[in-house]
């Protein structure tokens, strides 16, 4: 659809205009326009210029470790690496089904981060442009604009993300990069104090997640014409399912829905992914383009996330979400509901899905029991996959006779989004950017685009501070230096 | 500071919040874990209940709820700047913010707390320990770890004082007095 403003025609002619960095998003990344005398847009990219190399240094490190390692890949979705490297390593380890108290304790902790960082998403990230327009004043258009207008409503969202962290404390010690998953289990029991202490704001908990949702629903729906059709784009849908067809954001089965709804596969073992999806590389950004090797790279792209996942599921087995659920489908009519703003609508209809969930799970006596650990035989390699908050999240590792990695692959889940964050951008850049004078307001609506998908564009590593840099440039044979750039702790830079 | 002291005035003691960040792969980023691992100890050996210690990477809107009302807060972090070993300023909220949220100054974070908890921020101080050399997989210097030692002797009596609000107000005035000399 936009693929002509992928690359421009002529570039030398045409001025370049830098968003950087991207505001209220997880992560570090940019957006570059190349726009003509007249302000049009001809070429309008994503970039993400970090590159981490995980899959890399890890290679060599003994496999249970890795649960703990990949942690360090975000400081904000870590549980997500935590537990989706833990599963893998469970599959290392030769475990194939975990005892129900070690599998209600990942399902806990899991629920808890998404309930975390979904509440962190809406009310710190986004709500400002809901609550006070895409192009309002800058100078109020964040969390404490909207703490400063809306302070009960700060305080309902301020108070979602804290629970959503102290499960992740209870299970795993720490609000960040804690432990939990061992191969083959978790490491701690629940107690009962501690199971008595998230149960006595449960109910509140409940009760402001169901608010959120009718908040999201209604942000959405107050303006619908200019909302369903900005950065609107018709895609596939992939997302893990359990096994009855219902949300299930720890483990299922693969299915992929394309733009009318027909179910394109259905119950894939994600152990196949390979066999699935196949990732594209670019020269202008280190974030790869995934896409179903079956409709090949033109029509293979897909979107996933809450709005995959809501459009995906057949029901949710909890009973306020699965009511939400209906009038968003509802709202869809035969077709998947398409609307990149709607991403908000579904994310708030899972955080009160996590929300029943959490409350399930601490009524369940199976959750206080203390047999956490099933012993199997080792295999050389595991691959674990969960529904993350931002998609679906694989790690892949393979493992050596002196149990140490050999091989790692990682498709993180906002990977799975990039050919829809490039094709987000230049529909707005089309519409609402090109031909208008350029101000940070105009170019707003550009960050509101990709920040509908909540990304975590390297996992939650900012630039922020006074970190020195040097950059070398190498001869690739010799490794002679060529070239030296450092930028001091201060921020001089010298060669 | 006796042992047998502080148990019997423990209960009398007023709240004290101290919130420590910092990255201990980056050099002498490291120092405010450092001075958090130490208070630990302390809290530990003399048993303060009115400690309360948050460390985190960084300050967050939620963190107002690790805020007791009644208590004095101090932030511990370090520094490039400054010519003493470390300094303590007063910190007053303020609506700042840069382009990100999720780092919030210790001002904004007092900010948030007044919005949001509709009363006024308790006293709060930034404790900011010198240091040098913030490269990453670097070892704390040992010009920083000097200075650690010197705001640790602080903290030890700053923790075992009956009246830590003075303390802290009486070294700022110590420190103002010195600039003016």
């Amino acid at each position: 659809m936009t693929k002509h403003l992928e690359t421009a025609e002529n570039p030398d002619n045409l001025k370049r205009l830098v968003i950087e960095p991207l505001s209220r998003v997880e992560g570090h990344g940019k957006v570059t326009l190349l726009v003509d005398d007249h302000n049009r847009v001809k070429q309008c990219r994503l970039h993400i210029a970090e590159f981490r190399g995980f899959e890399r240094f890890i290679q060599g490190r003994p496999y249970w470790e890795i649960p703990i390692l990949v942690q360090r890949l975000c400081g904000i979705c870590p549980v997500s690496h935590h537990i989706a490297a833990g599963k893998a390593i469970d599959m290392i380890a030769g475990v194939t089904e975990l005892t129900q108290s070690a599998y209600k304790l990942r399902l806990l902790l899991h629920y808890g981060q998404t309930l975390q960082s979904h509440a962190l998403h809406f009310f710190y990230l986004c709500s400002p442009d809901l609550l006070f327009g895409f192009e309002s004043d800058l100078a109020s258009r964040n969390i404490v604009g909207v703490i400063a207008k809306h302070p009960q409503l700060a305080l309902q969202g301020v108070k979602l993300r804290k629970y959503g962290q102290e499960v992740i404390r209870v299970i795993c010690g720490k609000r960040i990069h804690g432990t939990g998953c061992i191969p083959g289990g978790m490491n701690k029991p629940l107690s009962c104090e501690d199971n008595r202490y998230l149960l006595a704001d449960i109910e509140q908990i409940i009760r402001w997640a169901e608010n959120a949702v009718k908040i999201s629903r209604d942000c959405y729906l107050a303006n619908e014409p200019f909302h369903k059709n900005f950065a609107g784009l018709r895609s596939n849908y992939l997302s893990l399912l359990g096994k009855n067809g219902e949300l299930d954001l720890y483990h299922g089965t693969l299915r992929l829905k394309d733009a009318s709804g027909n179910i394109l596969f259905d119950k894939q073992n994600y152990c196949d992914y390979q066999n699935l999806i196949e990732e594209e590389v670019k020269s202008w950004t280190y974030m790869k383009f995934p896409f179903i090797k079956a409709l090949g790279k033109e029509s293979g792209w897909y979107r996933t996330g809450p709005l995959a996942r809501i459009n995906n599921c057949d029901y949710i087995a909890t009973p306020l979400a699965e009511t939400a659920r209906r009038e968003f489908i509802a709202y869809g009519g035969k077709e998947p509901v398409h609307s990149t703003l709607a991403y908000h609508w579904a994310r708030m209809i899972e955080m009160l899905f996590s929300a029943e969930k959490i409350k399930q799970l601490l009524n369940d006596a199976a959750i206080m029991g203390t047999d956490l650990l099933v012993q199997g035989k080792r295999q050389n390699e595991g691959i674990g996959v969960v529904e993350a908050p931002r998609g679906t999240l694989f790690h892949h590792y393979q493992v050596g006779e002196d149990d140490l990695i050999t091989k790692a692959n990682l498709i993180v889940a906002t990977t799975n989004n990039n050919s829809a964050f490039n094709e987000s951008i230049r529909i707005v850049a089309s519409q609402q950017v090109s031909g208008r004078e350029i101000t940070e307001a105009v170019l707003n609506n550009i960050e509101v685009a990709i920040r509908a998908y909540d990304p975590c564009l390297s996992c939650a590593t900012h630039a922020v501070g006074k970190m020195p840099l040097k950059v070398e440039m190498r001869h690739q044979q010799t490794g002679e230096l060529i070239s030296r750039l450092i930028k001091d702790a201060d921020g001089t830079l010298r060669q | 500071m006796k042992k047998t002291e502080r148990i019997n005035e423990k209960a009398e003691q007023p709240a004290l919040n101290i919130f420590t960040w910092g990255n201990p792969s980056r050099g002498d980023d490291a120092i405010g874990p450092l001075l958090h691992q130490k208070i630990e100890q302390l809290i530990a050996e003399f048993s303060l209940d009115n400690i309360r210690l948050i460390e985190d990477f960084q300050l967050q809107p939620e963190h107002i709820f690790d805020i007791s009302g009644d208590a004095c807060i101090v932030f511990i972090d370090a520094s490039y700047q400054g010519d003493s070993a470390f300094q303590i300023s007063q910190v007053s909220a303020a609506q700042n913010i840069g382009y990100t949220s999720h780092a919030l100054s210790p001002e904004a974070l007092l900010s948030v707390y007044e919005k949001i908890q509709n009363r006024q921020a308790p006293p709060a101080f930034m404790l900011s320990v010198r240091g040098y050399s913030f490269a990453l997989g670097a070892p704390l210097s040992k010009q920083a770890q000097e200075n650690s030692n010197a705001a640790c002797r602080f903290l030890t009596e700053l923790l075992s004082c009956r009246e830590p609000l003075q303390l802290l107000q009486d070294t700022l005035l110590i420190q103002e007095d010195k600039s003016h000399a």
